[in-house]
């Protein structure tokens, strides 16, 4: 392989490396966040209130995820 | 060989490491990045798509973010620049 291949398949497999990590810490953060939002008081089962906060909760935090990024890379390439 | 002593190998090595450690602390950076700003802007989960108001809110999250970001490494990078010139006088 050339040097350009193996550079190529380096940064892929650290790429790859850090969304495993990545989807491990930003599960634990979603629990966290919306444990604490969605149930306030807990029982000794979800109710199915709970389960859609929780749901509406996990969806919300992507389209943050999301909508970080994009404002992320806009900035970035706006030069500033 | 370069300055540094290290032969080819070790060389490539460094940078693979290097890039993994900034690789990680961006991602560190990031995810805590989303965290504040979900935590700061969204609070209603009657429904599962963010409403303009919380993209709004967000958007500018992550702007003041950066800029004070960037503001910082500034001030850091004039305060070093300061206290390199006072050590030059001694």
């Amino acid at each position: 392989m050339d040097s350009e291949s193996v550079k190529a398949e380096v940064i892929k497999q650290v790429r790859q490396q850090y969304a495993m990590t990545n989807a491990r810490e930003l599960i634990e953060k979603v629990n966290e966040h919306c444990f604490e939002k969605c149930v306030p008081k807990p029982g000794s089962s979800l109710s199915s209130g709970e389960q859609t906060c929780f749901t509406h909760c996990m969806e919300k935090y992507m389209a943050a995820w999301n909508q970080v990024s994009t404002t992320y890379i806009t900035r970035i390439q706006r030069g500033d | 060989m370069d300055g540094m002593g290290l032969t080819a190998n070790e060389q490539r090595e460094l940078e693979q490491r290097l890039q993994k450690r900034q690789m990680k602390d961006f991602m560190g950076l990031f995810g805590n990045l989303v965290d504040h700003c979900f935590v700061s802007c969204i609070d209603d989960f009657t429904s599962k798509s963010l409403s303009n108001r919380e993209t709004g809110c967000i958007t500018r999250c992550v702007q003041k973010q950066m800029a004070q970001s960037q503001r910082l490494s500034e001030r850091f990078a004039e305060h070093n620049a300061q206290l390199g010139a006072q050590q030059g006088q001694r």
